[in-house]
């Protein structure tokens, strides 16, 4: 029978590295596919509310095409996102003296407060926006959190080093790769998983300081697809 | 002689090929005796069969034209089997007869052709009449025994027993072997059949061109004679790496044909033309007076010997007198293995589609290349599956707006077609494969 497309968007190719072994495994009646956008879509300055669903279905149409499938053949899309901590309040961004921004347990250190604020601001925005579309383009589209980001789920460090991540996401792959149940379990792992129905991850995570904790609900992807 | 054009070949247990089945286009249009161009393209990953089909032809070509094909076809015959066949469909096009013909070969068998047949189609009552047969655990001569009786009574029972018994034996096909052919001229009544396997013959010698694009060490051309007044065609290889001897009076057919390639091969390699370095005027044992030649390739006004340069360039050079013919005349067919190897993307696309849409005569390639899929017909390629009893298969539901090429991998992705095109690693698995054979390298070092 003819296979349809799983497509994960995502931010960076440390995502494809670490899951890209896993979910092929896991749907394997499907055809496991990434579009690494290297970015952030949701904090793209130039992305707003009013264009997000664009944007992002502009980066389905770019895969389609170098991929040579039709609009037709994607049974899915699956957006991955760091939630960077965008959705505490501006109190708790903190002025420092640092080179980075730094991701702590109930707040963000920074030497740009006001703009890291406009970034919250916009991003949360953008996100409450598109986890709210069911659909882009008539295909079916759910956006997963990673919190408060990608490294931060898998190794516990939300301020890794760039030379560290892909050490990470190989790791990762490693011990995963063969073994989709255990992958599944890491995901379900209750501290890590946020409890409730879609709508409600999303939810708690808008709340006080969560988008800064580990925290994700990419587990409700095993539920719904 | 009647024009001929391939229609179809099947194959059985033929290398790789346990069942194959290709229909050219002409064919399944129902334009037998087109004049238009007719293209196979042949696509597929590596070993997957389309080499067979190259193959296939080239022992066809060899037994029409009464060469002994034993030797190769021993190794052809797929290995689980004991027994390959080989089954071409072509049409006469000035007689309107579609003929048929099958062969049966056996593995390690002293009577190495099991049975030969060459049939009369009727495509519009799909029945079919039979010329001759020749099966080699009957006893008597050939069917059907009408014909075999008419021959008898023209000819010694013996000498066609003789004949019969010496092509079995040096692998060649008895039906176009030059001891029926004589005992035929003696038959009034069987002229009929003369008349098409001399046709076939003379198609296969003259028009029916196989290229082995790995040995480009020469290049094949049909050189009339005069000394028969152009009635005699003589075949000579011209070696393009080294010099050779040619007689003194074919020079000037040799200049004349070179300077018909130089039109072609000036317009497709920026300025390149060929041209005969002389050494001068030798004889040989008989006394006849030759020269020693060698071709240079010629730009502008650099001249070199052809030998240094490029493979890509002589492989074109070697190729470019078949796809002459083939552009030209309705009744050439041209095959050609990996015509991609050595040939610019660009150009491979832009011959192509000039040759789909003006040259007259059949034209069937292999390529990786998949360049051309964007260039012709889609209905022009077949690809080869993962399915050894159905080998090949033209792409279904796509129309002539689609880009085949990206079909072609969109089948490949996600197995859309009636057949499984390619078995495709899980790209994952290969990057983790990549990976963990490094954690060995370390290991080791």
């Amino acid at each position: 029978m003819s296979k349809k497309v799983i497509l994960f968007i995502v931010e960076g190719k440390t995502e494809m590295i670490a899951l890209g072994g896993a979910l092929s495994k896991m749907y394997r009646n499907d055809l496991v596919r990434f579009k690494v956008i290297n970015g952030d879509i949701t904090s793209n300055g130039s992305v707003n509310v009013k264009n997000a669903i664009k944007r992002v279905y502009e980066e389905v149409e770019a895969f389609l095409q170098t991929e040579h499938f039709h609009k037709e053949d994607l049974k899915q899309i699956i957006h991955l996102v760091d939630t960077d901590g965008v959705f505490i309040p501006n109190d708790r961004v903190i002025e420092a003296n640092l080179d980075k921004i730094f991701y702590d347990k109930n707040s963000i250190m920074t030497r740009y407060k006001v703009s890291i604020e406009v970034r919250n601001r916009d991003k949360s925005a953008v996100l409450k926006k598109l986890y709210h579309e069911s659909e882009i383009a008539q295909i079916p589209y759910k956006m997963y959190f990673m919190s408060c980001n990608f490294d931060h789920v898998l190794c516990h460090e939300a301020n890794l080093a760039d030379t560290r991540k892909r050490d990470v996401a190989e790791e990762f792959d490693y011990l995963f790769h063969d073994n989709p149940n255990m992958f599944r379990d890491f995901f379900f792992e209750s501290k890590l998983a946020v409890r409730g129905e879609y709508f409600d991850t999303w939810s708690y995570i808008s709340k006080g300081v969560n988008s800064l904790k580990r925290h994700s609900n990419f587990h409700l992807l095993f539920s719904y697809l | 002689m009647s024009k001929v054009r391939l229609l179809e070949i099947k194959m059985r247990n033929f290398k790789n090929v346990k069942f194959g089945e290709i229909e050219m286009l002409s064919f399944l249009d129902q334009e037998y005796m087109s004049e238009m161009a007719d293209i196979l393209g042949i696509y597929g990953p590596n070993a997957s069969g389309k080499t067979a089909v190259i193959d296939a032809l080239a022992i066809i070509k060899g037994l029409f034209t009464n060469n002994a094909v034993k030797d190769y076809v021993n190794e052809f015959i797929h290995v689980e089997e004991d027994f390959a066949s080989i089954d071409v469909k072509f049409a006469l096009c000035d007689l309107g007869e579609i003929i048929r013909y099958s062969v049966k070969f056996a593995k390690n068998n002293g009577e190495f052709i099991k049975k030969e047949k060459l049939v009369l189609v009727e495509l519009d009552n799909d029945s079919e009449t039979e010329l001759i047969s020749i099966d080699d655990s009957s006893s008597h001569g050939f069917s059907p025994v009408k014909s075999y009786e008419a021959l008898i009574n023209s000819s010694d029972k013996i000498d066609i027993e003789v004949a019969k018994r010496i092509a079995a034996k040096e692998g060649r096909s008895f039906i176009f072997s030059i001891e029926l052919k004589q005992l035929l001229l003696e038959c009034q009544s069987l002229s009929f059949l003369r008349s098409i396997i001399s046709t076939l013959y003379t198609y296969a010698e003259t028009k029916l061109f196989i290229i082995d694009t790995h040995k480009v060490d020469s290049l094949d051309l049909i050189i009339e004679d005069q000394i028969n007044n152009g009635a005699c065609q003589i075949k000579q290889a011209i070696p393009l790496n080294k010099p050779f001897i040619v007689s003194s009076d074919r020079l000037s057919f040799l200049e004349k044909k070179l300077e018909q390639l130089n039109i072609v091969l000036s317009k497709v390699l920026y300025g390149l033309k060929l041209g005969i370095k002389d050494f001068g005027e030798e004889l040989n044992q008989t006394g006849e007076s030759t020269r020693k030649v060698e071709l240079l390739a010629i730009r502008e006004n650099i001249v070199l010997p052809l030998r240094v340069e490029s493979h890509g360039t002589k492989k074109f050079i070697a190729i470019i007198n078949a796809l002459i013919s083939f552009y030209n005349y309705a009744d050439v067919c041209v095959v050609i293995d990996e015509l991609d190897s050595g040939i610019f993307e660009f150009l491979l696309g832009e011959l192509l589609e000039i040759f789909s849409q003006r040259a007259k005569g059949q034209l069937i390639f292999t390529s990786h290349n998949l360049r051309p899929l964007e260039k012709i017909d889609n209905n022009f390629i077949v690809f080869t599956t993962t399915n050894e009893n159905n080998r090949f298969i033209r792409l279904s539901s796509i129309n002539q707006n689609q880009n085949l090429r990206s079909e072609y991998f969109r089948g490949i992705a996600l197995d859309n077609q009636s057949e499984k095109l390619y078995i495709k690693a899980n790209s994952y698995d290969i990057a983790r494969a990549f990976r963990n054979a490094g954690k060995e390298v370390d290991r080791n070092e």
